[in-house]
């Protein structure tokens, strides 16, 4: 069995994967919620993680999908970093390979968490070891010979959209990473460049018993992006690349990531987004929006959109499926982590109450 | 607020639960002397599903305000999935479907069951059965109706007509009516009744229907399922058999529905229905509109009309069905995969015979052949199966009459015989042998155990207490008997005199050493039942395991009587060699030649030996060498010579000897070549020969001499007024 969890941070995304033979990947890492709020429902991430991770110290892979503060707050405060020796000590969580888009490592003018993350992927890549870059745009060989290392020797570590990632196989770890994108782009020039706010977009297919379960994994994109992945792969006549049980929707319910237009009630996606939804879904497949409840009113112009919940809703339905808001799950006023198990049944979304009497240690007693 | 404890224990739960319950309550009604809920299940399910359940489903559930029946639990969806197992076929009376979520007695589950443990159970029952594992394979077939007090107890096996009343028996208000395949001899009629015993069209099990109270709705269901039944009850109440007795019996009617897993599927155990109607069968025929009855006398109604009737008004009381049980049945009941019957012959109808065996049969192993020459006396009836009224008569005899008596199938045979003087039984005795499966000593008599290796079985076994009647030992030759009984039993005598985890087994042994397991036939020896059904458990649980094994075993349980701790022994068989003059036989276990090639390497250049150890049997001629010692410290060990010394070594003999009730013997010598000569006598050895010829042959004893070599095992085995035998035991791989 494989477990797959999404976290309860608001608006922002952390998704990790335990796989059967105890490897694990986690993609993003963004720790939101405030200590000093009584009344913020995030989770404390750092420590869900820790709890979960137990005695490790290290991470298989961590992936951040791009660089924006949802994606990886507190990141430099949680992770070893190799580039720098204030962010080493024997309490911080180790990353054994780091995959980061292309755009993460050549992006100017970035700052904070950002800004210490590309470091830590420029040293990795410069070093030759421990990271995956997706993408090749010729800017990243420019980037090596600016620092005098001949690109032949670092395409290793760098991985085009449309291939597997190598650090997993379905042979040794049940499962497989397809990417779909970033992909470079050939500008006006005829140069291929890469896009900006390009961020990873994957296929996870998951083994169990010779039955496969398919996650899209589609952090922050927008429909336009989509709408190449889904016109290139169909192309290619890999639609089933694009097939999902489990569905990690983009940009937190963002009504940008199925279209340009909100709708008034529903928003009304593009024939591509559409495709992607209803015909690549599965049976009884799963939709997460990684955000905050979804809202009864347009006040907020920032994501979630009530009309683009409306739309993924009635996605789920069609499918007789299920649709989970991670800030909703189980309740709006008590959100917890969503558990989901990966057998040769599909998914199960773990909905078990826990007994809190055994399971937490009880009130200090005593004089 | 609900007047049920147990539906506001739901409530509270729903409501005030610090964790999410994973499922929200939407409604709450009080309706006449019942609380009733409406709940959405939030569910966590397989996203491949058997079963189209939906990860939130609405049920309502019906309490009583009592909390005196249990909680029925109906689903409120309108498309939930219809016929499925473990649901009522049809609607509830509120517009449901009702789920059949326990399989407890109401008075057993409420002592346990909260709001909590209620909410998951039902969720629980919804993850089931959207996996499909609600019904396992394994799991009887599901009834399609369920049914009331009265018993109806139909004979064991095929369940197939025509049967008759046996019994008809009235226990409180209830009618318990038993059925055999032949007339009883002498019935017993404490009511009378006529029976009507249609078979309906093979039926696809699916979801419960609701149970007919009355001849109409019996009817409807009849023709749903292709019969139709007042038709054929007309037919029965004109024949001038039921005419005649009309008056006097009541009906009773029998409906078999065969019933089969799919559409394409054979039939599997059909289902037997059962009801009585209120009346006599007169009473039931003018009801019908089919016979009148006048002074008793019943006849056909000339103008009858069976249309006429109101079915409906015509009550009826549905009857539990139970099958009596025949092997098969017991084998299914009792957790064995045993396809097929398996014959065994037991030998020794005693304390340990007489409760295997009984255990076993009613573990649906069997049929048995018990031999035993011996009559039951007042002190067997403390530990053995035979009681009271059996003092006097045949052991074999009267165990085979009890285990006739355990399942409704008997077949057991006796064979009143010692096996040493078996007369003119000795053909059944042959046949017997040839027949069982395996054929075990229950005797607890090492000479029962040396005759039965050596019979034509298919495979020997032999079941014996500790002298003290606290151990249990049970010894079973493999599949191919390549190691015979006696053989693995000269390797227990060896373990128990060395192994610690055996140790004082035999410690309680007679001195005389006539026995090793007297503990049954000691009279002195007082030995409480409890204790030799324990044992017995034990040993029926062995016989159940090797009769499904192909290996050769060992296995000793140690039961501490003051605590009831049993400590449970498994011991290596080793393979032997065997040689065979004539008559004589000399066996040599794998270990021996092991221990011999051990010692041989340690000792390098030199050569090295000591002496064989092992069981002898005057009567079969047969010699089992089980051990041989390495060479005493005084022995003088050179690349050309070998001189066994004598330090401790009778001390060792002696406590060996003592340790196994005095069956291990000093057999003869052994000792060692160098590489490059080969394991046969030179003229020393030859001398060393003589040696033991000279010394043991006037006493009776078998002896033998051995030669381990590089590549193989020499030896020669002497014994009195007996053929000398010779054998050469080639090395393996070590």
């Amino acid at each position: 069995m494989h477990i797959v969890r999404f976290f309860p941070i608001g608006n922002a995304d952390t998704c990790l994967i335990e796989l059967a033979n105890g490897r694990r990947v986690l993609f993003d890492f963004a720790d939101m919620h405030s200590p000093d709020d009584a009344d913020d429902k995030r989770c404390d991430l750092e420590k869900e993680l820790r709890e979960i991770l137990g005695d490790d110290t290290e991470i298989d892979v961590v992936a951040f999908t791009h660089l924006d503060q949802d994606h990886c707050n507190r990141a430099k405060e949680v992770f070893y970093l190799e580039h720098a020796e204030k962010y080493q000590n024997d309490d911080r969580i180790r990353i054994k390979t780091l995959w980061v888009p292309a755009h993460a490592v050549l992006e100017a003018g970035v700052k904070g968490q950002a800004r210490t993350l590309r470091a830590e992927a420029r040293h990795r890549f410069l070093k030759g070891e421990g990271i995956r870059v997706f993408s090749r745009p010729e800017e990243l060989d420019q980037f090596l010979i600016d620092r005098e290392i001949e690109p032949a020797k670092r395409r290793n570590l760098i991985s085009d959209a449309g291939t597997l990632c190598p650090e997993f196989n379905l042979g040794q770890d049940c499962v497989e990473f397809f990417v779909h994108s970033p992909f470079g782009k050939r500008d006006e020039e005829d140069i291929v460049r890469v896009r900006n706010n390009d961020a990873l977009f994957m296929q996870a297919v998951f083994e169990v018993d010779g039955e496969q379960t398919k996650m899209i994994l589609s952090a922050d994109v927008g429909h336009e992006v989509i709408d190449d992945i889904v016109e290139v792969t169909r192309y290619r006549d890999r639609d089933y690349r694009l097939e999902w049980d489990i569905n990690n929707i983009p940009h937190h319910c963002s009504y940008t990531a199925l279209s340009d237009e909100k709708g008034n009630e529903e928003t009304e996606p593009t024939a591509t987004s559409k495709w992607l939804y209803e015909e690549a879904g599965q049976s009884a497949g799963l939709l997460v929006s990684t955000s905050k409840p979804i809202p009864s009113d347009d006040e907020d112009k920032q994501p979630p959109h009530r009309q683009a919940a409306a739309y993924y809703k009635g996605v789920a339905r069609k499918l007789n499926g299920e649709w989970v808001v991670s800030m909703e799950h189980p309740t709006i006023s008590k959100p917890e982590p969503l558990v989901i198990e990966i057998k040769s049944t599909g998914y199960k979304i773990r909905k078990q109450a826990p007994n809190v009497v055994v399971e937490t240690p009880a009130p200090r007693a005593g004089i | 607020m609900p007047r049920s404890r147990l539906a506001r224990s739901v409530v509270r739960y729903l409501s005030e639960s610090q964790v999410h319950p994973y499922a929200t309550l939407r409604d709450f009604s009080l309706r006449g002397a019942v609380d009733v809920l409406d709940i959405d299940l939030d569910l966590s399910l397989d996203q491949r599903r058997s079963v189209p359940i939906c990860s939130t489903e609405p049920i309502r559930i019906f309490m009583a305000n009592d909390d005196s029946w249990s909680p029925h639990v109906i689903s409120t969806r309108s498309d939930f999935p219809v016929g499925l197992v473990h649901t009522n076929l049809d609607p509830d009376v509120d517009g449901g479907l009702c789920l059949c979520i326990w399989e407890e007695d109401w008075s057993d589950l409420a002592t346990s069951l909260t709001g909590q443990s209620l909410i998951e159970r039902i969720r629980a029952w919804f993850t089931a059965m959207a996996a499909g594992t609600i019904h396992d394979d394994d799991q009887f077939l599901e009834p399609l109706i369920l049914t009331g007090s009265n018993t109806l107890i139909i004979p064991a096996g095929e369940m197939e007509g025509p049967w008759h009343i046996d019994m008809a028996l009235k226990h409180r208000t209830c009618s318990i009516v038993s059925m055999s395949r032949a007339e009883p001899e002498t019935p017993i009629f404490e009511e009378d009744f006529a029976v009507y015993s249609p078979c309906l069209p093979s039926q696809v099990h699916r979801g419960l229907s609701n149970t007919p109270y009355d001849l109409g709705a019996l009817q409807s269901l009849c023709l749903e399922l292709g019969f139709n039944l007042i038709e054929g009850l007309k037919a029965w109440l004109l024949e001038s058999e039921h005419l005649a007795s009309a008056a006097h019996r009541r009906p009773l009617l029998i409906l078999t529905v065969p019933k089969r897993r799919t559409v394409e599927g054979v039939n599997e155990k059909p289902e037997i229905w059962c009801y009585t109607l209120g009346g006599s069968v007169a009473e039931l025929g003018e009801r019908l509109d089919v016979t009148i009855t006048e002074d008793d006398t019943t006849a056909p109604k000339v103008l009858g009309d069976i249309s006429n009737a109101e079915l409906s008004s015509i009550r009826m009381d549905p009857w539990r069905v139970v099958q009596r049980l025949d092997r098969s049945a017991a084998r299914v009941f009792s957790g064995s995969s045993r396809a097929q019957d398996t014959p065994l012959l037991g030998i020794g109808a005693g304390a340990i015979g007489s409760n295997v065996a009984t255990i076993a049969t009613r573990s649906g192993l069997g049929p048995w052949v018990l031999v035993d020459g011996d009559i039951t006396l007042p002190h067997n009836t403390v530990r053995q199966v035979q009681r009271n009224i059996s003092v006097g008569l045949s052991k074999a005899y009267v165990l085979k009459q009890e285990l006739d008596s355990v399942l409704a199938v008997g077949g057991n045979t006796s064979i009143s015989v010692n096996v040493f003087n078996p007369g003119k039984e000795q053909a059944s005795l042959d046949r017997a042998l040839r027949n069982a499966e395996v054929a075990i000593d229950f005797s607890a008599s090492p000479a029962v155990l040396g005759w039965l290796t050596d019979q034509p079985a298919k495979r020997a076994a032999s079941a014996f207490f500790g002298p003290d009647g606290s151990d249990l030992v049970v010894i079973s030759e493999d599949l191919s008997r390549s190691i015979k009984l006696d053989e693995i039993e000269a390797q227990y005598f060896w373990a128990v005199a060395t192994e610690e985890r055996l140790k004082n087994h035999l410690i309680a042994a007679r001195l005389d050493r006539i026995r090793y397991a007297n503990a049954c036939q000691d009279l002195s020896r007082p030995l409480p039942p409890w204790q030799v059904h324990t044992l017995c458990g034990l040993a029926a649980g062995r016989l159940a395991q090797l009769l499904v094994e192909v290996n050769a075993g060992f296995r000793m349980w140690r039961l501490e009587p003051d605590i009831g701790a049993v400590d449970s022994v498994c011991m290596p068989v080793h393979k032997v060699s065997r040689f065979q003059a004539n008559d004589v036989r000399l066996t040599v276990s794998e270990e021996v030649v092991r221990t011999m090639r051990m010692h041989r390497r340690q000792s390098g250049e030199n050569e090295t030996g000591g002496v064989l150890l092992g069981t002898f049997d005057l009567v079969r001629n047969v010699t089992h060498i089980v051990a041989a010692l390495p060479a005493p410290p005084d022995s003088q060990q050179t690349p050309t010579y070998f001189i066994r010394g004598i330090k401790d070594l009778k001390p060792i003999i002696e406590r060996l000897a003592k340790a196994s009730a005095g069956r291990l013997h000093y057999i003869g010598e052994w000792h060692s070549h160098p590489g490059g000569v080969p394991a046969r006598p030179s003229d020393d050895d030859e001398r060393v020969y003589t040696h033991l010829k000279t010394h043991m042959e006037p006493s009776g004893s078998p002896f033998v001499m051995a030669i381990c070599g590089e590549l193989d095992t020499w030896l020669r085995a002497g014994w009195q007024e007996r053929e000398t035998v010779h054998g050469v035991i080639a090395h393996g791989e070590e």
